[in-house]
């Protein structure tokens, strides 16, 4: 009798016991899933801001472009024009000056050229595409995507977007998610255990106990070390 | 302790309550599974998704930059072609002048012919489409190559729209993927409460809800790895 009222309260404290451990993962796996769904949240948050950020560069590309081409190129081209044509007055005011009686057209040709070397001056004052030499190239063309990178880095606000960033913290935070959801299958296999060990009798139910006990330190374990070592 | 003795209790009731225990165990662990597996494919969705939509905005910009690049070169060649159409004609000018004995103005037309055909000139460095081997006329075409040109500036913003509709066709799959699980787990779901409806019924009819939650169970089990295999 007294043994078997001792085995009955060992019994009925296991009983307790596998119960509080089963009420204690499933409060666990509860706040995991709720971890996991504050983390998708931020994700979230980070997919549309990089999103967004993708849409302002664009828009701030799509601006430095209209600014190249619509006002520097044109720029550079009405310089181009003006310099053809004041190397060609310049060359043929050489061939009259070189005549006995070109002199006076000569004169003329290269007060024309100075007036058009005026208008140039004006002209591409003030137009880094023409007047700096780094947006030249080799054959004496312009360098548009220098140019373009130059105007892109003068507003440091819009060349600091870096879409590319908040993807990846974003693919971060929902990896950290999905493996914190991988973590509550381990919980909800302590759980099957613990539920065995709770039906069962006898020595299994310490096996199940056990079996149950690891597996849910396991899985506490990896939450901890998700939420420590996974940045 | 009797090696005979069993596991669990057998009395017939307990013992129905401890099969249907194990069951709604088995069935939760499904439903935990199913959600990652949704997890995961909502995932995998929200990414192609995302990466649809930045394609998209790459193809806008890039479709926006030819735009520009085109009006500039197309500007500089109509600028070049009128250039020398009206050096063409002072050229034109300056033989009739000379015909006529008026060497001045013969002698201004050719100036001027000069100053067009330098200027016209000054532009082909700067234009792609009169300067490049692969676009400039050939020969004694003066019509540059505009088809080969069109088709290689677009190349880029059609590889992007491409990888677009790549994206999109992922995003679909995984989308559907995601629904699939949402279906299981809503049939998990009507299992698990045939299992609890079996609890609180008695006689042979809570053998049926047990045998109809087994097979919603199963048939879970199966869908779910068909749709993860797939």
């Amino acid at each position: 009798m007294t043994t078997n009222k001792g085995c009955n309260r060992t019994g009925d404290l296991m009983e307790a016991v596998t119960s509080v451990l089963i009420a204690g993962v499933t409060v666990l796996t509860a706040a995991v899933v709720w971890r996991a769904s504050v983390l998708s949240s931020d994700a979230t948050g980070a997919d549309r801001q990089g999103v967004i950020n993708t849409l302002k560069a664009a828009a701030a590309k799509a601006q430095n472009l209209a600014y190249l081409y619509q006002q520097e190129a044109d720029l550079a081209q009405s310089h181009v024009l003006l310099r053809a044509q004041i190397d060609y007055l310049r060359g043929r005011a050489e061939e009259f000056a070189a005549s006995a009686d070109g002199a006076a057209v000569a004169a003329i040709l290269n007060s024309e050229a100075d007036a058009l070397l005026l208008a140039d001056q004006g002209t591409v004052a003030g137009t880094p595409l023409v007047t700096e030499k780094r947006y030249r190239r080799a054959d004496n063309t312009f360098d548009f995507d220098v140019r373009l990178q130059d105007i892109a880095a003068e507003n440091p606000d819009l060349a600091a977007l870096n879409p590319e960033q908040d993807f990846a913290q974003a693919d971060r935070l929902d990896d950290k998610g999905l493996y914190l959801t991988l973590t509550v299958i381990i919980f909800a296999l302590a759980l099957f255990a613990l539920t065995l060990a709770q039906i069962t009798k006898h020595w299994v139910r310490w096996l199940f106990l056990g079996v149950g006990v690891i597996v849910a330190l396991a899985a506490v374990f990896a939450t901890a070390g998700l939420e420590l070592f996974f940045r | 302790m009797d090696p005979l003795e069993p596991m669990v209790d057998e009395s017939p009731h307990n013992r129905f309550e401890y099969v249907v225990a194990l069951l709604i165990m088995v069935a939760t662990l499904l439903g935990v599974t199913v959600a990652f597996l949704h997890t995961h494919a909502s995932l995998q969705e929200d990414r192609a998704a995302r990466a649809a939509e930045v394609y998209a905005i790459q193809t806008m910009g890039e479709l926006v930059q030819n735009g520009y690049v085109s009006d500039y070169q197309a500007g500089l060649l109509y600028d070049y072609v009128s250039l020398q159409q009206l050096g063409l004609a002072r050229q034109f000018g300056q033989l009739t002048a000379a015909q006529q004995g008026e060497s001045d103005l013969a002698a201004e037309y050719e100036h001027e012919a000069g100053r067009l055909e330098a200027m016209s000139e000054a532009l082909v460095p700067y234009s792609i489409l009169l300067s490049d081997p692969r676009y400039a006329p050939q020969g004694d075409s003066i019509v540059p190559n505009l088809q080969l040109w069109a088709d290689d500036v677009m190349a880029p913003a059609w590889e992007l729209l491409a990888q677009q509709n790549a994206s999109v066709e992922e995003r679909d799959a995984w989308g559907a993927k995601a629904n699939t699980y949402v279906s299981i787990i809503t049939l998990s779901a009507v299992g698990l409460f045939l299992y609890g409806l079996s609890l609180v019924s008695k006689g042979r009819v809570r053998w049926v809800f047990v045998a109809v939650g087994i097979f919603l169970t199963g048939a879970s089990a199966l869908w779910t790895l068909f749709t993860a295999l797939a």
